[in-house]
């Protein structure tokens, strides 16, 4: 499979069980290749985080999932359906926000939701309750065009969640939002998936994403670099932290060694890069020199630093 | 379909760019007649011909509203980025487009009845301020009522060319000046070009015959002539069929464009 060497899928999953599967999704805009052989695979029910620097493919893939972009090549299957055949079927069952949120400015709030209700056939009761839910009740009654930018992208989330959909798909769906609104969006994001539903998500604030996604998938220039679920990409650091009382003279010992990486002091500890199975080796030869560690513990990795190690070098 | 046209009908009640356009619309009809009760036309203006003068006055009047609202209605989508919002709920893109241009419509057929009524009112108070009857009867076909709907349909289908053009230019160039402008432009630019083919005349004569500017010029014109006294309608150029076909032709080939750009576009932005 094109592309497969450089993607690592942690989990299998049968298709039935797929909310959204790409396959080989390619868009080339003349001599700009986009989206270059996307395999995704985003589970039933789970939150779905889509990361990737800027211009990495990530709206282009969105939209090609929402039918605005037709691909160059390779295919998609959202909750079993095919799009290019069922698109009005997935999209009854889908909400989504692209880019920024884009509505009337001349029309209220509510009467955008009005509508979003008569395009999806929504009931238009459910706009109190979706309003609620985003807590623009009170401001309802303003014109879009008087709104701020959080509170334009809460109208969107709003109208994302408008007809029930079993699957949302939100790009940046925490842009412009307040600290308070972004803690607000991470609960709201967890509710949906306790109600079961499949949240395809594309953040910048990768800290957000590592709190409540389940499984990532990192794009860069078009590619797919990795796919799998945040525990398991995230634990598997190959560098250990050692706590000792002589740094210095461990330090000298580390880097004598040929089979130990990178010895450096970060903090109160000493990093060095080696296979986990080999700490206890690392271990005994400190205590060879009467060098005694206090801890020795395999070093966790953030998303970000994860993140950034994989974008910012050359992906081809 | 049923969904884009309720969506689409709120978006045009809500809207205050067509209540504006009819209120001008309105303003232009009261000052003209007002103007016409004065002239030799002035049996035409009265109660019920005065129902066919004011669709004649609006088809003309229409030539510049009905691009400005169909050439906002298509580029603001864009400009605004909603096309984005129906689009990503309902993908089907030729209802999208026939929805749009039905819902103009549906403004135009307002605007029109609109427009009767101010013919109605004015013609009515011009007869009685001259010493007549609020209705004149005398010398009025009996076919009246038919000629008045016949005369309404093809000022109607006069207005869908002037909406499907302008809401191809919207459509074609992503953007509401571009829709307005050409809409408009092209309406002056095409009357510019029927004025110095007939002066060329020969060949030229027969193009200006098939230009959009003469079967507008000529299809209410003939429609309503029976039923008109003087020289209020001109009874030249093409036959009522001749406009129908031709203009159908026109219209057709402005949907097929629309539809053909569209449907193949990336819709991004």
């Amino acid at each position: 499979m094109p592309g497969s060497n450089q993607s690592l899928i942690t989990s299998e999953a049968a298709p039935a069980a797929l909310a959204i599967e790409t396959h080989g999704l390619t868009k080339q805009y003349r001599a700009v290749l986009a989206v270059d052989q996307v395999d995704l695979e985003v589970h039933r029910g789970e939150i779905f985080g889509f990361l990737g620097p800027n211009g990495a493919g990530k709206t282009t893939t969105m939209r090609i999932l929402l039918g605005l972009i037709r691909p160059t090549s390779g295919s998609a299957r959202m909750l079993g359906m095919d799009i290019r055949s069922h698109l009005t079927a997935i999209l009854d069952r889908t909400g989504s926000i692209v880019e920024n949120p884009t509505f009337y400015p001349y029309l209220s709030g509510r009467d955008n939701l009005r509508v979003v209700a008569r395009l999806t056939g929504a009931r238009e009761q459910e706009i109190g309750r979706v309003l609620d839910l985003v807590d623009l009740a009170r401001d309802a009654g303003r014109k879009y065009r008087h709104y701020s930018l959080g509170m334009k992208q809460r109208l969107a989330v709003a109208g994302a969640l408008l007809h029930d959909p079993d699957v949302l798909i939100l790009d940046e769906p925490a842009n412009g939002l307040d600290p308070a609104g972004t803690v607000d969006m991470r609960n709201l994001m967890r509710r949906l998936k306790e109600q079961g539903k499949t949240v395809f998500i594309s953040s910048h604030v990768l800290h957000e994403i590592e709190q409540i996604c389940d499984r990532i998938a990192i794009l860069n220039q078009g590619r797919v670099l990795v796919q799998g679920s945040v525990d398991d990409l995230l634990s598997g650091s190959d560098a250990v932290e050692i706590k000792i009382g002589d740094a210095a003279a461990a330090l000298r010992v580390l880097q004598g060694l040929d089979w130990v990486g990178d010895p450096r002091q970060e903090g109160e500890y000493i990093v060095v890069k080696v296979e986990q199975s080999r700490a206890a080796d690392v271990n005994r030869i400190l205590a060879e020199q009467q060098l005694y560690a206090s801890e020795i513990r395999p070093k966790e990795r953030s998303l970000e630093q994860y993140f950034l190690g994989l974008t910012e070098r050359p992906s081809r | 379909m049923r969904h884009l046209l309720a969506a689409d009908w709120l978006k045009m009640r809500h809207r205050w760019m067509p209540r504006i356009l009819i209120l001008v619309l309105v303003v232009l009809l009261v000052l003209v007649l007002w103007g016409l009760a004065s002239d030799s036309s002035r049996p035409n203006i009265f109660p019920v011909r005065g129902l066919l003068a004011a669709l004649l006055l609006s088809s003309l009047i229409g030539a510049v509203l009905w691009p400005i609202m169909a050439g906002a209605w298509a580029g603001n989508e864009y400009s605004w980025g909603t096309v984005r919002l129906t689009l990503g709920r309902r993908p089907n893109r030729v209802e999208y487009v026939l929805s749009a241009i039905v819902t103009l419509m549906a403004w135009v057929t307002v605007s029109l009845l609109l427009a009767m009524l101010v013919g109605l009112l004015a013609g009515g108070i011009a007869a009685t301020a001259t010493g007549h009857q609020f209705v004149v009867t005398s010398g009025v076909p009996a076919d009246i009522l038919l000629t008045l709907v016949k005369t309404f349909l093809s000022v109607l289908f006069v207005g869908l060319f002037f909406v499907s053009l302008a809401y191809a230019a919207g459509t074609i160039f992503q953007s509401p000046a571009a829709g307005i402008g050409l809409g408009i432009g092209l309406a002056i630019a095409e009357q510019i070009l029927d004025g110095i083919f007939m002066h060329l005349g020969g060949a030229w004569q027969v193009v200006a015959n098939h230009l959009p500017a003469a079967y507008i010029q000529a299809l209410p014109s003939r429609v309503m002539s029976p039923a008109m006294t003087g020289s209020f309608v001109t009874k030249s150029g093409p036959g009522v069929g001749e406009c129908l076909l031709g203009l159908g032709l026109y219209i057709a080939g402005l949907v097929a464009i629309t539809l053909l750009v569209f449907q193949s576009r990336d819709v991004t932005g």
